[in-house]
């Protein structure tokens, strides 16, 4: 699965939608940012292999802060321009933990069977 | 906790949503603009940057919606778009709506309140901790006539000493008092108990300490008072402990109160049935504890041990009963043998079928009858809204031609029936509340748990569900409709001449024939029940009820100790009564007529070991002639008639003719108890025969009654007066003749034979009365929905109308066919309430007095009823029809 084609080739489904929020709840646990930034962020750390578009970003902010994973806050930024931050709550925390680990023993699984099939 | 978070916040989407709107717009934007930075900064000309930067979006508003689903309130909001878009609709047909709403609101709110009262008598958990680990328990002697008693005092005792199911066991029975010590002597009903009833119950007193049974071995004079009467009494709970007050002229100390809510005996038991005032040791003595096979009165309540079931209970009862007989004393067991019927047995049920029994077939038939009435309202509702959906068609075409979905159409009319159920539910709510009252004011005083009956959850959660439910019934109709007929038919339509869709005529009128088959359902129970009561009060009781008074007095023991002192009342009283002017005869009677009677065997001379089961009254004075009983043989008994004196005995026909089928009775003996040489009661002999007379007026069976001369320690009697004049006008004088004699004595009740006998049907006319008035209300429903379809119908064909009027058709003809349709639907349902009506009233059975569930006169007069009412439901849409104005029909065009 090419993480990098969510936004060019196909709607986001459940798997990929787990895998977005969990990546979302992953870098808001550095430190509280916005929209943009995020985005940017997901991009530099994968090097270039993640790039999520605003299409898919923002429903997904949206959705996770109404499930009360994320919090968000406006602040005036020194451009005087107000900009909405999102930040991890406690529940999100639990939930990313909880997320965490069910990705590594996913990931594994499937390496294991991948890469034991090839080799 | 987290789900009140998304609570929370889905609320904070659904009300700040001009703000949320805002926001998102904001954030998007703050995203554009940042995109465009980076644009320009990685080389990008403005113009370039701010293309790409709007194209990344891929569409903003699409992306906005996403969000917004994002957010999880779409449907909601969606649904208050509905609720405002149904509620503006409605307010543009007010007649439909007012209708509706009104029709919705009776329905709903006669459930509630029959519902109510349902529940707290059947269903409702008693006020006692772990109720459902009481359990009564009776005895019985089925083989002598007696299925079901009380029970004895020494049967009890044993029971509750040897047993290994219960937890706790109590008993108790309730008995009239006369009371003084608080204001005026008055009488009251008071309950001799166990200490051990109060800790089986699991019930403490709010103030003060209820008895011990130390207390109650040693018989002491103390009293524990019920809320209700302790307020009454000494005008508060408080100044109540520690008073004394006198029972029967004997002294008591009040030790505590009850809490309100406790009313114990719970009215309308089996035995026992009046709540009591005062709760005082039942103090044995040591002759009522060897009192074997004799004063059954004593009803028994246990806690079962956990882990104990009541065929368990059952069983260990029945052991230890075998075990009492086997204990009886010689003499006793050599009685009982004579008797091969005898067999003392025992019935072991939960708590509250002590007193559920009598009243659960007229509660669940109430509680039917109003359901019915629910249903006749909701098919006038579902014909309401079908016919409105026709006006409403091209609306609803043009809507789904516009991108409606199916689902959301349906749920438009899903809001709208919720919206009018739940403003009619809301009213029906307020009316139950307002008729409850009413309902408890009328009800028989023996309807258990009469003063539980109010508003509380159960209620409330009954109209929440009835309101939610009632519009998936009525719109069920017009939503299949609206799935079954398709687009292009609904614009084809084309508004002006539609007539109805067969499919949906067939509904509409499949709904009006079920609520007249309902009506007639409804209206056909109520008649037999009307008939029956008729026929109960028209029924000959066995004497003349008319001119007839009584009181009933009670002399206390403490003073009357002696037969003499007793007799001595009696008489002086008589005579008194006697000489007062407007008094044709006087007597005293151990029971009126309609009263509970003693039961108990008589043995026939010559008949070796037969017994007779009789109900037996006691007399002196001219009693019998007071009340102008029917003589068939021989004479009455007489004032010179005592006991010592005369030994005579009158007894009814069916006694007659049951023991001495073929001889004649006059001058034969019979005597109380089994026929063994050592039974000490004298020989009676038989005097005279008198016609039956009843015990209820609606009972067939042909009563064994024997009436003998007063034994003059019976310190309770009914004086009975026969007046020339209004028996009522007596009423002081009778009063006042008693105050003479003791000034101190409370006298019970003085009433009219009549009311007696009134008071004695007051639960059937109650419950016959609430089902007349649910029969007229689904009358008037089915009117209503029957003149709502005709006229529908006649508007629907105007235009044809108007056309055939102008080609010259007979406008006789025209109304004819207003009439025929309006017959053709009345006569099905009719037909169909028929046949239905035929099976379903024979459940009625037990309820119904000298009345055949298929009674001819019932069945004639309600199918007239029906068809005369649907018949003046026609008469305006059939003068409509005639009086179209061909003109007006085709211009409308």
């Amino acid at each position: 699965m090419l993480l990098s084609d969510i936004d060019k080739t196909m709607k986001p489904n459940d798997l990929v939608q787990g895998t977005l929020s969990l990546l979302i709840l992953r870098i808001l646990a550095l430190e509280p940012t916005h929209g943009w930034a995020l985005s940017q962020r997901l991009k530099q750390l994968s090097k270039d292999v993640l790039q999520v578009g605003p299409g898919s970003l923002y429903p997904a902010l949206h959705k996770l802060e109404q499930q009360g994973w994320i919090t968000a806050e406006w602040l005036l930024s020194d451009t005087k321009r107000r900009v909405k931050f999102y930040s991890l709550t406690k529940a999100g925390r639990k939930q990313l933990a909880s997320q965490a680990s069910d990705w590594k023993r996913l990931s594994a699984a499937i390496s294991e069977i991948v890469f034991s099939a090839q080799g | 906790m987290r789900w009140i978070t998304i609570c929370r916040l889905r609320l904070h989407s659904l009300f700040a949503r001009s703000r949320v709107e805002h926001d998102l717009e904001d954030e998007l934007r703050d995203y554009v603009d940042r995109e465009i930075e980076r644009e320009i900064g990685a080389g990008a000309t403005p113009e370039e940057a701010g293309r790409r930067a709007l194209a990344s979006l891929g569409g903003a508003d699409r992306l906005k919606e996403e969000c917004r689903d994002a957010r999880g309130i779409r449907w909601l909001a969606d649904t208050l778009g509905d609720v405002r878009f149904a509620v503006r609709t409605l307010r543009k047909a007010p007649v439909f709506t007012v209708t509706v709403i009104a029709a919705l609101a009776f329905c709903i709110g006669v459930n509630t309140a029959i519902f109510s009262v349902v529940d707290t008598v059947l269903f409702r958990p008693l006020p006692f901790p772990n109720q459902g680990r009481l359990v009564a328990v009776t005895e019985g002697v089925p083989g002598l006539g007696f299925p079901i008693m009380p029970f004895a005092c020494p049967d009890y005792l044993f029971v509750a000493a040897n047993n290994d199911s219960f937890a706790a066991t109590g008993t108790y029975r309730t008995q009239s008092y006369e009371m003084s010590g608080a204001g005026l002597p008055r009488r009251l009903t008071g309950a001799r108990v166990t200490a051990s009833l109060f800790a089986v119950l699991g019930v403490s007193p709010v103030y003060g300490r209820v008895f011990t049974q130390e207390e109650d071995e040693h018989s002491k004079g103390v009293a524990v008072l019920a809320y209700g009467f302790a307020q009454g009494a000494f005008g508060g709970t408080g100044q109540a402990l520690g008073r004394t007050i006198f029972l029967d002229r004997r002294s008591y100390t009040v030790i505590g109160i009850m809490p309100r809510p406790f009313s114990f005996p719970i009215g309308g038991s089996r035995f026992n049935d009046h709540p009591a005032d005062v709760f005082v040791p039942v103090s044995w003595s040591n002759e009522d504890r060897q009192q074997n096979v004799s004063n059954f009165d004593y009803s028994m309540v246990a806690r079962l041990r956990t882990n104990v079931t009541i065929p368990q209970a059952s069983a260990d009862v029945h052991r230890l009963l075998k075990r009492v007989v086997e204990n009886y004393p010689p003499k006793m067991k050599e009685a009982l043998s004579h008797m091969p019927n005898f067999s003392l047995e025992s019935q072991t049920v939960p708590f509250r079928e002590e007193f559920t029994g009598n009243v659960e077939r007229p509660l669940l038939l109430l509680l039917a009858a109003v359901g019915v009435v629910l249903l006749i309202g909701c098919a006038d509702v579902a014909n309401l809204m079908f016919s409105r959906m026709v006006g409403r068609q091209r609306e609803f075409a043009l809507r789904t031609a516009l991108g409606a979905g199916r689902w959301r159409l349906a749920r438009q009319t899903l809001i709208e029936g919720l919206v009018l159920s739940v403003i009619g539910g809301a009213l029906g709510f307020c009316l139950a509340f307002w008729t409850l009252p009413l309902l408890v004011r009328f009800a028989p005083a023996n309807l258990p748990r009469l003063t539980e009956i109010g508003l509380n959850w159960r209620m409330m959660a009954f109209v929440v569900a009835v309101t939610l439910a009632t519009p998936f019934v009525f719109c069920l109709g017009p939503l299949a409709h609206n799935f079954r007929s398709g687009l292009v038919n609904q614009l084809r339509g084309e508004g002006r001449t539609t007539t109805q869709g067969k499919h949906q005529r067939v509904m509409m009128s499949a709904a009006v024939i079920t609520q007249f088959a309902l009506a007639f359902l409804l209206l056909t129970t109520a008649g037999l029940l009307w008939r029956s009561l008729l026929k109960a009060t028209e029924a000959d009781p066995g004497f003349r009820p008319d001119h007839l008074i009584s009181a009933q007095i009670t002399l206390p023991v403490a003073v009357y100790k002696t037969p003499a002192q007793i007799a001595g009342f009696f008489d002086q009283l008589l005579s008194g009564l006697s000489t007062l002017p407007g008094v044709r005869q006087t007597g005293a009677m151990s029971d009126l007529p309609m009263g509970s009677t003693s039961n108990v065997i008589i043995s026939i001379e010559g008949q070796g070991r037969n017994t007779e089961r009789v109900d037996t009254v006691f007399c002196r004075g001219n009693a019998l002639e007071s009340l102008r009983v029917t003589l068939l043989r021989g004479r009455l008994l007489q004032p010179a008639d005592q006991i010592g004196r005369t030994h005579a005995v009158v007894i009814s026909e069916a006694l007659a003719k049951r023991v001495w089928p073929h001889g004649d009775p006059i001058g034969r003996r019979i005597r109380f108890g089994v026929d063994v040489p050592d039974n000490g009661e004298p020989w009676l002999t038989v005097v005279g025969v008198v016609a039956d007379v009843k015990a209820r007026l609606n009972s067939d069976t042909p009563r064994s009654l024997l009436v003998t001369t007063w034994p003059e320690w019976v310190n309770q009697m009914d004086v009975v007066v026969r007046t020339s004049g209004d028996p009522l006008s007596l009423a002081g004088a009778i009063r006042r003749e008693i105050s003479r004699l003791d000034p101190s004595l409370a006298v019970g009740r003085i009433d009219t034979v009549n009311q007696v006998i009134e008071k004695s049907l007051s639960a059937e006319r109650f419950r016959t009365w609430l089902l007349i008035c649910f029969a007229i209300a689904a009358l008037l429903l089915a009117m209503l929905g029957i003149a709502g379809l005709l006229a529908y119908n006649t508007a629907q064909r105007t235009h044809e109308f108007g056309v055939r009027i102008a080609l010259g058709a007979d406008r006789r003809a025209l109304s004819l066919l207003v009439l025929t349709r309006c017959l053709r639907l009345s006569g099905s349902g009719i037909a169909v309430g028929l046949l239905a009506s035929i099976f379903a009233t024979r459940a009625l059975g037990s309820l119904l007095y000298d009345t055949s569930p298929h009674d001819l006169g019932t069945l004639i007069a309600v199918p007239s009823i029906l068809t005369l009412v649907a018949l003046g439901a026609s008469l305006f849409p059939a003068w409509r029809a005639v009086h179209t104005d061909p003109i007006i029909a085709l211009r409308a065009e």
